[in-house]
């Protein structure tokens, strides 16, 4: 079971797993998770009980609640544990409340003919009592925390993982369109070379319809989600630092390894609209697309029921339910 | 290459998809306890059974208690009969076969003599019985100890009556040498096989001259008295001699 708690809405993923064949079993959409770990008043045990959900291990993808991702690049080679730990906390601007977990994701190599080497490192944070107090969570209703990243990591694995997407010699683009923040990943090959997180989601869309038309929440939502009117020129302005941003970024990727990014692929719940694919094509003037990632996973079959009207946004719960069945090799599960 | 970045400590899959100890312990719990419940299960059955078996047998029992008691008096009976039967058998066996000892006397008379009269008379005589001498000492042990040992020893013998018969044979021998056959008659009617057993003494007396015996030829007239032993009619253990 994966839980990807969003700051729009957390979703939710049982699959089961009979030898190497896979089922997804359910798939829900629930309130954001609030400070007291209910889903808009309703407790984990009761989900667990009145859903019939049969999941015993649980992967917990978090957006919220102060978690940070970032890639950095770092001159010479990897120093000793603690002092890059050290160097990473610096990096991120955290002290020792949060935990940190960072990865090398490619080692020393030039960066140019005759240039400096340098290497590559995914790194994360999270408040350690949110870490703590989240397992202890699980482990009162009776359910095993396997693993707890930061949604970006999962997004990340997402595209790592989509069979036949990524190609060598090839410079793609993702970004993912959260309620409360996107993220943008570029990847050169296969290789994760810049991702940027920004504080701009869909909510801030939605919220600037809401009091342009003078609209409710849920009706704002579903204009937003629907693409029947163009309100391309309503947000212009609210999106323009986050678009200018995300230009910058991708020029910056572009001239840094002299190859242009051929597509720009949407995800997450804010890649459901048609304007804002539209309004992030005109801005960047390069390809864009949303981006259906479940459509990739052969053999993938989503329940029949649950799933609601955005299976498009279960992508990196469901990206990182698999990664934890095949995980543990032949034991995992 | 996966970004694993994971915030919780990896999960042993390998200790997770093996069975857990303490679940195994709970097993072997359940299996000695299941094991003592089966046992003892079959222990109570085993029991049940036996008393249901053994009350069935009980009821059955109650139902020949009846005829097992019939057949016992019976038994007895039929045992009583067989003591009777046998004490007759041999009373009958201690009397004098007289139709054999008359048979074996026929056969004794040579053509010479001729038998005139016989007769049989019973005597009634007495007779010292000792008792057994084990008896005596274990009776005389038992009522005086070893000292009274002597004294049963010299006590006086017991005084039982008997029957003895008397037979006579009155006859004539005629022709010449009468005297030797009759003595020779005399001594071999007690050497007759069925005339010895029983018989005592035999006594050859008067002998005397007949002047017509037998188809007016002379002749010499004879006696002879054989005593048999005395039989004691009540006395079970007393045999003929061999």
């Amino acid at each position: 079971m994966t839980l990807d708690l969003g700051a729009g809405a957390s979703k939710l993923v049982v699959m089961t797993r009979q030898q190497q064949n896979i089922r997804w079993e359910k798939a829900l959409v629930l309130p954001p998770l609030d400070e007291d770990l209910t889903f808009g008043g309703r407790t984990l045990a009761s989900l667990v009980k009145e859903e019939r959900l049969n999941g015993e291990y649980v992967s917990v993808l978090i957006s919220t609640h102060g978690g940070l991702m970032r890639l950095m690049n770092f001159p010479g080679h990897p120093s000793e544990p603690t002092a890059l730990q050290q160097q990473v906390r610096q990096a991120l601007g955290v002290d020792d409340s949060f935990a940190v977990q960072l990865q090398v994701i490619q080692e020393a190599t030039p960066q140019s003919p005759g240039g400096k080497e340098e290497f590559s490192l995914l790194a994360a944070a999270l408040p350690s009592a949110l870490v703590a107090r989240l397992s202890e969570w699980l482990l009162a209703v009776g359910l095993k925390p396997v693993s707890l990243r930061v949604s970006g990591v999962a997004s990340a694995n997402l595209v790592r993982e989509a069979p036949g997407l990524l190609q060598p010699e090839k410079a793609q683009g993702f970004l993912e369109i959260g309620a409360a923040s996107s993220l943008l990943m570029l990847f050169h090959g296969t290789n994760l070379t810049l991702a940027r997180q920004f504080k701009f989601g869909s909510q801030a869309i939605i919220d600037a319809l809401r009091e342009a038309f003078d609209m409710d929440a849920d009706t704002a939502s579903k204009l937003f989600v629907s693409g029947s009117i163009d309100f391309s020129a309503n947000v212009q302005t609210l999106a323009k630092a986050w678009l200018h941003q995300v230009g910058i970024s991708l020029d910056f990727f572009e001239r840094r390894h002299g190859r242009p990014v051929s597509t720009l692929y949407l995800f997450g719940g804010g890649a459901q609209s048609k304007v804002v694919e539209g309004i992030i094509a005109n801005h960047i003037r390069r390809p864009v697309v949303r981006w259906d990632a479940l459509r990739l996973f052969d053999g993938l079959v989503p329940p029949a029921t649950g799933l609601g009207d955005s299976p498009v946004i279960m992508a990196p719960a469901v990206a990182d339910t698999l990664i934890s069945m095949h995980g543990g090799g032949p034991h995992a599960l | 290459m996966r970004y694993d970045l994971n915030f919780w400590p990896a999960v042993d899959w390998r200790r997770e998809s093996s069975i857990d100890p303490r679940f195994l312990t709970v097993v072997a719990v359940a299996l000695v306890i299941l094991a003592f419940l089966a046992v003892w299960s079959w222990s109570y059955a085993d029991l049940q059974n036996s008393s249901s078996d053994l009350l069935g047998v009980s009821m059955a029992n109650d139902k020949i208690k009846g005829i097992a008691e019939d057949v016992t008096r019976q038994n007895q009976c039929l045992a009583n009969w067989r003591t009777v039967t046998a004490k007759l058998d041999h009373k009958a066996a201690q009397r004098l076969p007289w139709s054999n000892q008359l048979a074996a006397i026929s056969q004794c008379i040579p053509d010479a003599i001729v038998l005139n009269q016989l007769t049989v008379r019973a005597i009634q005589v007495k007779v010292e019985v000792a008792e057994p001498a084990a008896r005596t000492a274990s009776v005389a042990a038992a009522a005086g100890g070893a000292a009274a040992a002597p004294r049963a020893a010299s006590r006086k013998p017991k005084l039982s009556f008997r029957v003895q018969y008397e037979l006579t044979l009155v006859g004539v021998a005629v022709g010449d040498g009468a005297d030797d056959i009759i003595s020779r008659f005399s001594r071999e009617l007690p050497r007759h096989p069925a005339i010895q057993p029983w018989l005592d003494t035999v006594e050859l007396t008067g002998v005397e001259p007949e002047a017509r015996a037998l188809n007016n030829r002379p002749g010499k007239k004879f006696t002879i008295v054989c005593k048999y032993r005395p039989i004691d009619w009540y006395d079970e253990t007393a045999k003929p001699k061999s």
